[in-house]
């Protein structure tokens, strides 16, 4: 039997195997830890005298609360490359599984790409184990479940299901195993993967599932009857059903004062819209819509541009995509290069451009004013998003000036109304309209006037009082 | 469903950019005067975004460009024949117009003025006394940028301060001479020095300018026409009966000297009958300058200088009236106030500039002297 699981193995350099008396195993040293062998299987082994119904006798005196009987040999593999002990006794065909997993993570850090001042500092990891118990820590409720898939041919990635019973909608929870079911795939790397299979019926720039490395803002979303993926090895868990509202808030905004929340929310908004709109307006103003501009100002531009050889657009244009290559540049270059970049971006970028008659100084501004704006969205596929319809919006004011930042307004509008996610609108609370859901969106209110759940989220409503 | 999306795309690129300006191609225009000039008109643009180079990278130099035609139409576009940019006149705040024009009449003008859809209406309209429009728009002030500049602060802030100058915005006049049984009236500027002295660059960096332009009184007009131009009193009186007063100044006499009372409060009532007009209005006000020995503790001096200066505002009121009479011109409006009262009794006059002058205008003043200022009393008094 070992002979063929090796040769199925290809004779990879990493297999262990030993025989003591009649029993042996084998087992991957990669991924399964030495020690915990030496420790619980081998002490154990020695020291069984009696040889009849090994297999028995064996489940009974093994140090190890994991173990498995199996017969199936494809089963084994996985078990195998899990980081499992496989135990074969001579002359039995079925055998034992025992768990000896090396711990191949970097353990519990604090989370890199959603700081907070205020709040728990603990992050997901890659172990699908750690992130569950990170959810479990928090929510002890036994209505907490956790379903179980694996997908992928060839990677057999768990992923887990989370979500509180009685309050999540449970047609909700099938839709999503539903999906996850059909999931026909070589490998998944990252909960991206998972994602894509989520959102495929409407195709759209803006995300539909909230990633987060926060196990407090998931069970945040769990509490509220939001419906968790923890995929294995992404640090990164999913969230759905998402609308546009919940990209504007953070976890933090709980824990802070309730008025002081509500203004940062309020100005998250405004971000939001003067990142999609400024350097369309611009454009509108400097080459359309002049009489807009206050004379004094409009004479300051005038001589501001009169240095400049490229119309307007074009400026723009050249500095919102030196910008997104900077930015680029930043996220990929290793934090050492740091600080050359900054000193390009600055000072070579920012001043000699407009020394050279490159760009006007009010360019630098606006994209300053744009990108700043962007950066107070955390999630990745909501910047690209927003970056995707900034684009949409000089290009048709490039063409028609104000009316079409009205006309491209529209279509955004248009677009993200007819968004959903299981059968949530994207725009919830606002459209459709829902006045005790606002009470947590633009406006939060305090703990204890916050009694109800989101009733799109869930039929069982009410948070205190009769459960 | 792409190949949809690709011809609405290309749907963008047929606008050709319309309505399409680089604000470098443009010259922008902030002030625009108007002259006679050999029976043609002379018209002269302010452009404010002339660059030059200093140190400091770029500053807006300003230019005045001037050329003449038979309209004003075909001299600003003589003037386009010098320009390197095209002329925009959608930040136009200031329009200067000369006495000749306005006596010739503005209704040719207006006209361009309310057509050109460039223009937003939204200027200050003022004529030049004694003086070329031009000059009065080339003069560069100490104090501002710009001489637009210059004479739109000089008549927002003055407006408030001072009882003699008028709301003199464009759509204020224009609605004005349009109106059934009204006249417009507009505010003047005169030059003080020579204008030569006055464009140079290195005068801005004199504390004293040699030339410099003033706001004087008002020019009446009878429908579009500058028949007349009233004194300071008159002015006063008509801005009074405008009901365009913020803050009014008068020097009353007093014993030896005189005093100064300024109103900060000032309401008007117009009772309007056919036969005749009442007025009826409430003003308070405070001493600013007392140069007689006088008990100010005392209400019944109080008093008596209250009835002396309702006295002055009705002198004011008086004299504007009785000039307007004399020129028949309602430049009050109150044709229209009989107009939209009792239109088919105004429908039936024929010519209401005529039957104005014999119009009944009783006004009656009520004056309230509330503050006295910082001091309580006179100095000479305190002396004693």
């Amino acid at each position: 039997m070992i002979k063929k699981i090796k040769e199925k193995l290809g004779n990879s350099s990493d297999i262990v195997e030993r025989k003591i008396n009649n029993i042996s195993y084998i087992y991957l040293e990669s991924v399964a830890s030495d020690d915990k062998i030496s420790d619980f299987l081998n002490k154990s082994i020695i020291n069984i005298t009696a040889f009849e119904d090994l297999l028995d006798t064996l489940k009974n005196h093994i140090y190890n609360s994991h173990i498995l009987t199996i017969d199936n040999l494809d089963d084994a593999y996985y078990y195998l490359a899990s980081g499992y002990v496989l135990l074969f006794i001579d002359n039995s065909k079925s055998f034992i599984v025992i768990e000896a997993k090396s711990k191949l993570d970097r353990g519990i850090t604090e989370s890199s790409s959603e700081p907070l001042i205020r709040g728990p500092k603990d992050s997901f990891t890659e172990n699908n184990a750690v992130n569950i118990g990170l959810i479990r820590k928090r929510i002890k409720d036994y209505n907490l479940w956790i379903d179980e898939e694996k997908i992928g041919r060839r990677t057999k990635t768990k992923v887990s299901v989370a979500y509180i019973r009685d309050i999540a909608k449970s047609e909700n929870v099938t839709a999503i195993k539903k999906i996850l079911k059909k999931i026909d795939i070589d490998g998944i790397l990252d909960s991206g993967y998972v994602r894509d299979y989520l959102e495929a019926n409407q195709r759209s720039s803006f995300p539909k599932t909230i990633s987060t490395e926060r196990p407090d803002l998931a069970c945040i979303n769990l509490l509220n009857g939001k419906i968790v993926l923890l995929v294995e090895n992404s640090p990164t868990v999913l969230i759905l059903p998402a609308c546009l509202d919940d990209f504007l808030k953070s976890s933090e905004d709980y824990y802070l004062k309730p008025v002081n929340s509500t203004f940062s929310r309020i100005l998250r908004y405004m971000a939001f819209f003067i990142t999609i709109l400024t350097p369309a307006l611009y454009i509108a103003f400097m080459t359309f819509n002049q009489e807009m501009i206050p004379d004094q100002l409009l004479i300051s531009l005038a001589t501001q541009r009169s240095q400049v050889p490229f119309p307007t657009f074009v400026e723009v244009l050249i500095f919102i995509v030196i910008f997104e290559i900077l930015r680029e540049a930043d996220i990929r270059s290793p934090s050492v290069s740091g600080a050359s970049m900054s000193i390009v971006g600055a000072l070579v970028l920012g001043d000699a451009s407009v020394a050279a008659g490159i760009v006007s100084p009010i360019v630098i501004i606006v994209v300053a004013i744009t990108s700043i704006c962007e950066l107070v969205f955390s999630d990745m596929d909501m910047t690209n998003a927003i970056r995707q319809w900034r684009m949409i919006f000089i290009f048709s004011t490039i063409f028609t000036g104000i009316i079409g930042i009205v006309a491209a307004g529209l279509i955004l509008i248009i677009k993200l109304a007819s968004l959903e996610t299981l059968n949530t609108p994207y725009l919830t609370p606002f459209s459709p309209i829902n006045i005790n859901l606002v009470k947590d969106s633009l406006i939060l209110r305090p703990a204890n006037k916050r009694k109800k759940r989101p009733s799109y989220l869930t039929d069982n409503v009410k948070k205190v009082g009769d459960v | 469903m792409k190949k949809k999306l690709i011809i609405s795309l290309f749907l963008f690129f047929l606008t050709g950019c319309w309505n399409y300006q680089e604000l470098n191609d443009c010259a922008i225009v902030t002030g625009m005067a108007i002259d006679f000039n050999a029976g043609k008109y002379e018209v002269s643009l302010l452009i404010s975004n002339g660059s030059k180079k200093d140190e400091e990278g770029s500053s807006a130099q300003i230019a005045v460009s001037s050329a003449e035609g038979i309209n004003v139409y075909e001299a600003i576009k003589n003037i386009s024949l010098s320009s390197p940019k095209e002329l925009y006149i959608s930040h136009l705040s200031v329009i200067v117009i000369s006495e000749e024009v306005a006596k010739e009449g503005m209704n040719p003008i207006l006209d361009f003025l309310l057509r050109d859809p460039q223009s937003h209406q939204n200027f200050y309209l003022v004529l030049a006394k004694n003086t070329k429009a031009k000059d009065c728009l080339s003069v560069l002030a100490p104090l501002s940028d710009y001489p637009s500049q210059n004479i739109t602060a000089n008549i927002k802030i003055t407006e408030k301060l001072q009882g003699r100058i008028t709301n003199a915005g464009f759509n204020n006049f224009v609605s004005k001479i349009m109106q059934k049984g009204n006249n417009p009236v507009a505010n003047s500027l005169i030059l003080v020095g020579n204008a030569k002295d006055g464009v140079s660059e290195e005068e801005q960096e004199k504390s004293i300018s040699s030339a410099y332009t003033k706001l004087d009184t008002l020019g009446l007009f009878k429908n579009d026409k500058l028949i007349a131009w009233a004194t300071i009193d008159e002015s006063i009186g008509i801005n009074m009966l405008l009901n365009d007063v913020e803050m009014l100044y008068f020097t009353i006499p007093c014993e030896n000297s005189n005093m100064v009372i300024t109103t900060n409060k000032y309401d008007l009532k117009n009772k309007v009958s056919k036969e005749k007009i009442d007025v009826s209005i409430e003003a308070e006000g405070m001493i600013n300058e007392v140069g007689c020995t006088i008990n100010l503790e005392d209400p019944k001096t109080i008093s008596e200088y209250e009835k002396k200066a309702q006295e002055q505002m009705l002198d004011y009121t008086y004299k504007a009236l009785d000039k307007a009479k004399r020129l028949g011109v309602d430049v009050f409006g109150y044709g229209n106030m009989i107009y939209r009262k009792y239109p088919k009794y105004f429908n039936s006059i024929s010519n209401w500039n005529n039957s104005f002058k014999n119009l009944e205008v009783n006004v009656k003043i009520k004056f309230n002297l509330q503050n006295k200022g910082a001091l309580e009393q006179t100095i000479g008094e305190l002396m004693k």
